[in-house]
């Protein structure tokens, strides 16, 4: 999929603007302040309906007014024309419309249009606590497949009631033996959601995986080896997934009882990311951090291809200011042979030998010269 | 806030009505507007009405549900065979089933399902009574009908573990597509629960 024209109205920075886009790729110059972020901000809101940096729709509005409009021109794969528009009044009033259609819930929405952000927060997934690997993982999922979406949901929700028996265990040790009974009433379907979760996951970090070391080869010019590996804290070899997972909480009881919750399961698994056979987050560099996770962001997208079968676009925001002129220029390559791209950048310097097919933008205090 | 001029059994009624479940400020303030406005025998018969329904009402001795008369009108029905047991989760769940009108069996109301998060343990469902109803009544089966969610199946999965045991065929209600329904537009989890519930013909 790709914007042709995008407008905006009253959203942040901008008083009115519009837009005429390449298909292939845009870079937004511009100083520290400008509305570089803003703009690739507007683009996420018209594919989600809502913004990636969790803002309200009252924040969004340009100071002094009172509604902001988003509309903008796409293109399908297959040629379909869609028009979505966005329109927030204050102080609560949000239609979405696509072809003049409008769509009643936003959750609707997400899907048909897929987008990949790379944000300087991303570093996160490669230099963060496991939390963030395992939503990198649940976010591509969750856009792909819903019945991932609902198993997590579940098992979020079983895992919740578990711990709280756990936790009365440990307060009350002398009811141990009645609620013990009680834990056995969940686990069953506690193991069945979470062999679902890590059934999806493993099958996603396969394919993210070999994508990811592709990609990450290519930037770094054949120096280093990027693999990923999702791991489940208990063996998989004999039995199925749910009955090794049921096994293992049946032997880990004891230790859950201490702790007052259940220390072992999806909730608690890491995608370890390693970089030459070292462990990724503890010995790589700031340079090779940033590499990996934008090639994990770019396996992302063509997960999304190719279970959407329509690429997304991709929004970089300021993701090179860490990489070497050569990397910037293997991915500026790399990124030709993708969907739409935005990226946003102070650096101009770097990208003299951007492709002619891109498009360049001058952000200048929310006006914009091509 | 209500204003400081408002009345207080204004008030009081605002805030009685605003205690219900899915009625806000806005609403509570209609419907006490609305009360006030209604002819007097009206207003009555809508407080009596709450006075007797919640001074009649109790729980049926056997099966837990709302009755005036204690045993209720099914449990002491001669047509009901007695043989099949539907368990449920709240009397409003047998209010639903009665008006399919294809069970003639029994009920029985949990009164709730497990939840440890809220506190409810197997000692907090009306579980009791139905294992002495087993015997006394020559139930031969009991049917699950507790809703799908998390808790629903934990309940269920507790219910037959402690009633197979005592020799009775214990099933549950099939989840699945709902009738007249079309397959395009049943969701991906509904749609996997129906093919994992598949039948042979």
């Amino acid at each position: 999929m790709y914007f042709r024209s995008i407008s905006l109205t009253q959203f942040r920075n901008y008083h009115t603007a519009t837009l005429d886009l390449s298909p292939e790729g845009n870079i937004f110059f511009g100083t520290n302040g400008q509305g570089k972020t803003n703009l690739l901000e507007a683009l996420h809101c018209l594919c989600v309906g809502r913004s990636p940096r969790g803002a309200r729709d009252t924040e969004i509005i340009k100071q002094g007014c009172d509604f902001y409009r988003l509309s903008g021109v796409a293109f399908r794969k297959s040629g379909t024309r869609l028009d979505i528009e966005l329109n927030f009044q204050k102080p609560n009033r949000k239609s979405l419309k696509i072809n003049g259609q409008s769509q009643k819930a936003v959750s609707e929405f997400i899907g048909q249009l897929s987008v990949v952000s790379v944000s300087p927060e991303d570093i996160a997934i490669t230099s963060g606590s496991p939390s963030y690997r395992r939503r990198y993982l649940d976010i591509a999922l969750s856009q792909t497949h819903r019945s991932y979406l609902s198993a997590l949901q579940e098992y979020q929700r079983i895992l919740d009631q578990r711990n709280a028996i756990l936790k009365e265990i440990q307060i009350k040790p002398e009811k141990r033996r009645t609620l013990r009974d009680q834990l056995l009433v969940w686990d069953q379907q506690f193991a069945q959601a979470g062999a679902t979760v890590i059934e999806h996951r493993l099958n996603a970090v396969d394919f993210l995986s070999k994508k990811a070391h592709q990609m990450h080869q290519y930037v770094s010019a054949d120096t280093e080896n990027l693999q990923c590996r999702y791991i489940p804290a208990f063996s998989t070899d004999t039995t199925s997934l749910a009955d090794a997972f049921y096994q293992t909480l049946r032997k880990q009881q004891e230790k859950d009882e201490v702790r007052g919750y259940t220390t072992l399961g999806p909730h608690r698994d890491d995608l370890r990311i390693t970089l030459n056979g070292f462990d990724l987050r503890t010995y790589g560099s700031q340079g090779q951090l940033r590499t990996a996770c934008i090639s994990l962001r770019i396996a992302e997208a063509e997960w999304l291809a190719a279970k959407a079968q329509e690429s997304p676009i991709m929004l970089l925001d300021e993701v090179f200011a860490e990489l070497d002129l050569s990397r910037t220029h293997q991915l500026m390559e790399l990124f030709q042979q993708y969907g739409q791209v935005f990226i946003a950048t102070a650096r101009e310097a770097d990208f003299a030998k951007c492709p002619s097919s891109f498009q360049t933008f001058y952000i200048d205090q929310g006006h914009i010269k091509p | 806030m209500t204003p400081s001029y408002v009345s207080p059994s204004l008030n009081h009624l605002i805030e009685e009505l605003m205690s219900l479940p899915g009625i806000g400020r806005k609403t509570a303030q209609r419907l006490a507007f609305y009360i006030l406005k209604m002819p007097k025998e009206r207003s009555e018969a809508l407080a009596e009405s709450i006075i007797n329904a919640t001074t009649r009402l109790q729980y049926c001795s056997i099966c837990g549900n709302l009755t005036e008369q204690d045993p209720c009108a099914i449990c002491s029905s001669e047509k009901r065979t007695s043989t099949i047991v539907c368990v449920v989760e709240s009397p409003s769940n047998v209010l639903a089933l009665e008006k399919m009108g294809a069970f003639r069996g029994k009920y029985h109301v949990l009164h709730g399902v497990l939840s440890p998060l809220d506190g409810v343990g197997p000692d907090d469902l009306n579980v009791e009574t139905l294992l002495k109803r087993i015997p006394a009544e020559k139930i031969e089966e009991i049917v699950l009908a507790i809703n799908p969610n998390v808790e629903g199946e934990a309940t269920a999965f507790y219910l037959a573990k402690l009633l197979k045991p005592l020799g009775v065929h214990v099933t549950r209600i099939a989840h699945g597509l709902p009738a007249g329904g079309d397959l395009e537009y049943a969701d991906e989890v509904t749609l996997t629960r129906a093919f994992s519930g598949r039948q042979a013909l």
